[in-house]
Formats: C-alpha cells, sequence, structure tokens
C-alpha cells in the first residue's frame, strides 16, 4: 500500500524517522505511482530554487540597506531623545492632547498676548467623559488648571510617540 | 578595541550573514522586493536599537525571522484591506491588476514571475511555513517555534501548500487578483 503524499513531501524535507524513512525509500524503489510523486516534489523545489533573487540583487540592495541603517543609527545616537519610542498610557496621551487643544483654544481667542485669570478659577467643574470636557472647552473663554486624574488601574498601551495637533483634528479624530 | 568598534562589528556581521535569508524570506512572502527591503529595515534597526547583541548567530537568526514574519503578516492584512476597499470602490466590472510600482524587478524573466506569482496567491498561512522551509532552510521543529505551532502541523501545511503550489502551475493560468 502507498504511503500517504504528506509523508513524501516530509521525506524531501528529511522530516521523516530514520525507521520509516528506510520502510518508505524501500517502497518508491519498487512503485511508479510514488516515484511519480516524488519527481512532482522535487521539481516544484527546483522551480522555487530557480526563482530564487540572484545574488548580485541581494548584494546591491545590502550595501544600500547598509548605509542608510547606518545612517539612521548613527543620527539617533546623536538625538536619543528624539528617535526614542515613549510609551505613554492612552489616558495620559489622551491628556496631553487635551492640554495641548486647551492651550489652542486660548490662544486662538485671545492670541497670545497675556491674559490673566484666577487660577485657579474659582469653581473648576469636573467631567467624567471625553464630550463633557471637550463640550466645556468649546463653550468656556477661560481657561485654567484642568487636573486630570488617570484610572487607578491604567492599562498601558504603546501608541506612539507624542504628536502635537491642532484641536479640531483631536476632536474629530475617531479614538 | 573599545566597546562601540565591538559592537558595531558584530551587528555588521550579523547584518552580511543574515540580511540574504532575511530579504529572501520577506521577498517570497510580499512579492515585492522594495517593500521587503523596507521590512528587513525595521527589523535590522530594531535589533540593533536593543540593549545587546544576542549571544549567537543561530539566536539573532530567530529573533531577526520571527521579526520578519509579523512584520509580513502586518503587511499582508494591509494588503487584504487595501485590496478589500479597491474592490468596493470599482466593483462591477475592474480586473484588478498588479500595480506597477516602477521597481526594478527583482527576478529575471516572466516565468519566473510566474512561480512567484503562484507562491503569493498561497493563503498566508501555507505560505509562510513553506517560505521558511524553501528559502531560510530551517527545519519542521524551527518552523514551528516561529510560527507558534506544531510540528505536525507545520508538515501538514507545507505539504498543502507544495499541492496547491503545483495545481496552480499545472493549470497554468494564474489569475491573481
Ligand atoms: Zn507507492
Amino acid at each position: 500500500m502507498c504511503p500517504n503524499t504528506a509523508l513524501l513531501s516530509a521525506l524531501i524535507d528529511g522530516e521523516l524517522p530514520h525507521r520509516f524513512e528506510q520502510h518508505i525509500t524501500d517502497h518508491i524503489h519498487g512503485c511508479s505511482i510514488c516515484r511519480k510523486e516524488m519527481a512532482r516534489f522535487s521539481s516544484l523545489r527546483e522551480k522555487l530554487q530557480q526563482d530564487n533573487i540572484t545574488q548580485t540583487e541581494i548584494t546591491a540592495r545590502e550595501s544600500r540597506l547598509w548605509r542608510s541603517i547606518e545612517h539612521k543609527m548613527l543620527s539617533r545616537k546623536k538625538h536619543p531623545l528624539l528617535h526614542r519610542s515613549i510609551n505613554l498610557p492612552l489616558p495620559a496621551l489622551a491628556a496631553l492632547c487635551l492640554v495641548m487643544a486647551a492651550s489652542m483654544v486660548t490662544a486662538a481667542y485671545h492670541g497670545f498676548a497675556a491674559h490673566t485669570y484666577n487660577f485657579p478659577p474659582d469653581e473648576l467643574p469636573s467631567f467624567s467623559t471625553m464630550d463633557e470636557l471637550i463640550g466645556y472647552l468649546e463653550q468656556t473663554q477661560r481657561t485654567g488648571i484642568m487636573e486630570m486624574s488617570l484610572p487607578e488601574d491604567p492599562v498601558f498601551l504603546f501608541i506612539s510617540q507624542p504628536t502635537l495637533m491642532p484641536e479640531r483634528e483631536y476632536r474629530d479624530a475617531k479614538w | 578595541m573599545n566597546k562601540e568598534t565591538e559592537e558595531r562589528e558584530s551587528f555588521e556581521s550579523v547584518y552580511s550573514t543574515l540580511f540574504p535569508v532575511l530579504f529572501r524570506v520577506a521577498f517570497h512572502i510580499t512579492g515585492s522586493g522594495d517593500v521587503a527591503e523596507e521590512l528587513c529595515q525595521e527589523a535590522f534597526i530594531k535589533y540593533f536599537s536593543a540593549s545587546a547583541p544576542l549571544p549567537t548567530l543561530n539566536d539573532a537568526k530567530f529573533w531577526l525571522i520571527r521579526v520578519v514574519k509579523n512584520l509580513c503578516y502586518n503587511n499582508e492584512k494591509r494588503k487584504l484591506r487595501e485590496k478589500k476597499a479597491y474592490r468596493k470602490l470599482y466593483l462591477t466590472r475592474m480586473v484588478v491588476q498588479e500595480q506597477e510600482t516602477g521597481e526594478t524587478s527583482v527576478l529575471k524573466d516572466e516565468t519566473e514571475r510566474l512561480v512567484q506569482k503562484a507562491l503569493e496567491a498561497l493563503p498566508y498561512k501555507l505560505r509562510m511555513p513553506l517560505v521558511l522551509k524553501e528559502y531560510a532552510d530551517m527545519n519542521y521543529r524551527n518552523i514551528a517555534g516561529i510560527l507558534g505551532i506544531t510540528e505536525g502541523n507545520v508538515k501538514v501545511r507545507i505539504y498543502r501548500a507544495r499541492q496547491l503550489l503545483s495545481s496552480f502551475l499545472d493549470k497554468g493560468d494564474l489569475h491573481v487578483s
């Protein structure tokens, strides 16, 4: 009886236990069907090898990429802070954006000229959702110290580097 | 020799030994030389940015192949998303054709492209183990370790990949969309 063709595929890869291997090789010797299957697997392997990338191509890409990597690594060494990725908890990132957004709102209404307000403001509203907070920022022309507390057990997610973004874009973004 | 020079030399030797393997794997999975190069760059930068080089070349090879595998997977998902969006846009009668990216062809001629096209038409789950076998010269045990599946599973996937691949090539009328 002929072995399962999956075994022949494993035989081509030299992945059969020795005892098995001998047994199947003997069978293939006397069986034209299995010989044909083996020939098919071998020819497929040959085709895949022929389809391989040339050494010239590899060498060209290899040296080009090395220069690029070297350049990137060197510039990274010079400015470690610029390139280091920072892991920020999601709420902190949102808070950071909001603080930026808040200052932009103020700037938009009053320009950058100094306006004085009472700090902290008389009554500091508290918000439980982002929408409320954004709504407040839109309504009020005043700004002040904003206290943002993180959840007790913050979930730390890797997002990306902190980005400066206009308030409008922050509001429209789908978080 | 100072520590920096030593580290640099170690990186250089890891790079020159492993680039060909990584590039071949990434190319045969993604089908694009430029994309493969980008993924390799990302993988090596990750490796070089790690605090210390891995003790042996073999460790480095596994580490890097695992990273490239993940990058290939992300790339595959992105490609699928793009394809879906593209199909939505041109659902009616557009024939999805391979986009010419203007990159120089990595493979020599059309016959060779056909094998690569057939390879790309394989489901990702079958393509990755076969590519690791044929182009990274890894045994089933190592492939299983990289992909997080059993050796038996590797055996079956490689077998199924070969069956499908040869049926594609026999038909000779491959329409990869
Ligand atoms: Zn037989």
